[in-house]
């Protein structure tokens, strides 16, 4: 088989399993130069194992992985090309922030100028300041920093953006736009749907273990046949066939969207919304329930 | 182009350095200055500690009026000994110098006969003294007090024209309680540096994910906990070296101990690191570290002899003692000075932990390194 000189990672046929438990089934994808995936799925989906198992931190029971064409297990040299930002924060918490970005950026041969990475994730204030001393948003946008410290080729973020408010959630997606910019290529696992939509090529929709749907955000929502969704109260789901009941809302998808609104307003049902389908739409009609 | 390999470890040792021991108020109290405050405590609580205690007079020779003499003062144990000749005495000397005694008193063969006639003769040409060799450490408390006890003894005999004490020194170096209970402190500053500073750090780095979030860079994991173990060994150095200029304020002969010092304060780092790294193998949960780390700690600073000479402990705790390592690295500091309790094979103990620990280790460190769960 001729290799893609633009992958960067090939994943096949994943396995891991706990007992019974099959946290890992079977997955199977492939990261581009330039690329950024989105691993997208709810809580126990099998997303950080999956993460964990390429960072060399769990041994699969069962498939491949393909560092950059070149290698099948994690070697100190594709250590040096990966960048890696935990789900969890772990820090010296004694140190400063800059003695931080140092003694992270000594670990690898290869670095970013640390003016380059102070700049881009915003850290000029906290420079002087004790890690412990910093917020939880200082610290998530440090542990990103962190994950680009070695000029990495391709970079794995494991929700990345969980606990930030929405102005740090933004500023973080535009610096990872901008490292996509540069050729980097980036793994990115999170269950806001958002997100995934705003800054992935690829998104590979994972569920229990395994990957239920991928592609493009666009080939997705195209691919899942779902139309204008009208939201409802729940109280009047029996009015349709395929609704979806998710706590007090009531979903559906409708070619007719103006025979539904009708339908609704002749009942007397006045607070409805109607909109494009999303992710989270797609992720729904594939599962059946919400992502969270 | 690459970094240098020295200038990427020196910013790792570092940060190590800040985080483990400069910043952490604890490491600093506990591992350096607490030591000095221990030794200041025990030795303005026990400094006279030997005052009270009950002398053990080893006597070679039979003699009834002495017998009759040392049962009616509870302070002195006596033990008579069959009549020996010089060469054997030399044994008796070793045990004096190894504490079983703390005075020897050789008498001559048939001492009541002879003391008698000289008794009798006293007035006359024909008197001869007795003579009595009195053996006894001068620079030992207990040893000074027995001497003392058995010169008094022998006055009350009225003998003083008619005996001739043969007194020998076996030793002429000054030494008192703070003497011996300097390489006791010494070694809870091993223990604390190791158990409490190297194992706790090693947990720490394990428990707070950052063993994880290292062994995803191309950094030697190795070097790291070789870092750990420099930093706590700087923080070891410092707090006895602090500990050293204390004690010599307070007269400690500590000159002559720094060499046994430093090369003993070596040997214990080294097993006591192997041995901590080792139990890390099979265990990391907190709780059964801490619990580890309490119960070793209390039983080698308590049951090893740090503190009281081993000889003055229960016998099962001295069973105890022998199988615990830094016993045997305390004493052997102690040994510079004779105040040593075991004999010899100090390092035999501690060289057996040594190699179980490295075994232990080598096969089972990747367990350590377990993120799985």
């Amino acid at each position: 088989m001729r290799k893609n000189l633009r992958t960067v990672l090939r994943v096949e046929n994943l396995r891991k399993y706990y007992g019974s438990i099959k946290a890992v089934d079977g997955v199977s994808f492939i990261v581009e130069k330039g690329q950024l995936v989105s691993i997208l799925g709810p809580n126990g989906a099998g997303k950080t194992t999956t993460i964990e198992i390429i960072e060399g931190l769990r041994t699969p029971d069962h498939g491949t992985i393909e560092y950059f064409g070149t290698f099948n297990t994690i070697t100190n040299e594709v250590k040096e090309r990966l960048g890696v930002c935990f789900q969890e924060n772990f820090f010296f918490e004694e140190l400063t922030v800059l003695e931080t970005l140092k003694l992270y950026s000594s670990l690898y041969n290869r670095s970013l100028p640390l003016n380059e990475i102070i700049t881009m994730f915003d850290l000029e204030e906290s420079l002087k300041k004790r890690v412990r001393h910093l917020s939880g948003g200082q610290k998530q946008r440090l542990a990103v920093a962190l994950a680009f410290v070695n000029d990495p080729e391709l970079v794995l973020l494991d929700e990345p953006t969980v606990g930030l408010d929405p102005h740090a959630r933004h500023h973080l997606w535009d610096v990872i736009k901008h490292f996509k910019s540069l050729g980097k290529s980036i793994i990115l696992t999170t269950h806001y749907m958002d997100e995934a939509h705003q800054l992935s090529d690829m998104v590979y929709i994972m569920d229990s273990g395994k990957i239920i749907a991928w592609g493009s955000p666009q080939e997705l929502i195209t691919s899942s046949g779902l139309n204008a969704v009208i939201e409802f109260p729940a109280t009047h789901a029996h009015l349709f066939e395929e609704t979806v009941v998710t706590g007090d809302v009531a979903i559906i998808s409708t070619p007719d969207a103006p025979g539904a609104i009708k339908r609704l307003l002749d009942v007397g049902v006045e607070n409805f919304i109607v909109r494009h389908p999303t992710l989270e739409d797609v992720f729904l009609k594939l599962t059946g329930r919400r992502i969270d | 182009m690459p970094k240098v390999w020295f200038g990427r470890d020196l910013v790792v040792l570092d940060g190590l350095y800040k985080q483990l021991f400069l910043r952490s108020k604890e490491a600093i109290f506990w591992l350096v200055v607490f030591p000095t405050i221990l030794f200041l405590i025990l030795t303005s609580i026990f400094g006279n500690v030997e005052q009270n205690v009950t002398v053990k007079v080893a006597i070679i020779g039979e003699s009834e009026i002495l017998e009759r003499a040392f049962s009616g003062i509870q302070q002195i144990s006596p033990k008579f000994f069959p009549y020996s000749k010089k060469e054997k005495i030399k044994e008796y000397l070793k045990a004096l110098e190894r504490e079983t005694f703390d005075v020897l008193v050789v008498l001559p063969e048939g001492f009541d006969a002879i003391y008698s006639r000289a008794l009798l003769l006293r007035r006359t040409k024909f008197f001869k003294p007795v003579t009595v060799e009195v053996h006894y450490i001068p620079v030992r408390d207990g040893s000074k007090l027995a001497f003392e006890m058995v010169r008094g003894i022998l006055d009350t005999l009225d003998v003083q024209d008619r005996v001739e004490m043969v007194i020998h020194n076996l030793s002429t170096r000054r030494v008192d309680y703070n003497n011996f209970i300097f390489p006791g402190v010494v070694g809870m500053a091993w223990l604390s540096v190791y158990l409490f500073g190297f194992m706790n750090d090693m947990l720490w780095l394990n428990r707070r994910k950052m063993i994880k979030r290292l062994s995803v860079s191309p950094f030697n994991l190795l070097k790291i906990y070789l870092f750990v173990a420099i930093v706590n060994l700087t923080s070891l150095v410092l707090g006895i070296s602090i500990l050293t200029f204390v004690a010599w304020l307070k007269g400690v002969d500590v000159v002559s101990y720094l060499p046994s010092l430093i090369f003993n304060s070596l040997i214990s780092a080294l097993v006591l690191t192997f041995l901590t790294l080792a139990v890390l193998v099979f265990e990391n949960r907190s709780s059964a570290i801490v619990a580890f780390e309490q119960i070793f700690f209390q039983v080698q600073m308590f049951a090893g002899g740090f503190y009281f000479p081993l000889k003055q402990i229960p016998s099962f705790v001295q069973v105890v003692a022998r199988f615990l390592p830094i016993t045997y690295t305390v004493d052997s500091v102690r040994k510079v000075m004779g105040l040593n309790s075991i004999a010899n094979n100090h390092y035999l103990v501690p060289l057996v932990y040594l190699l179980i620990s490295i075994s232990v280790v080598i096969t089972g460190m990747k367990k350590f390194h377990k993120f799985e769960g």
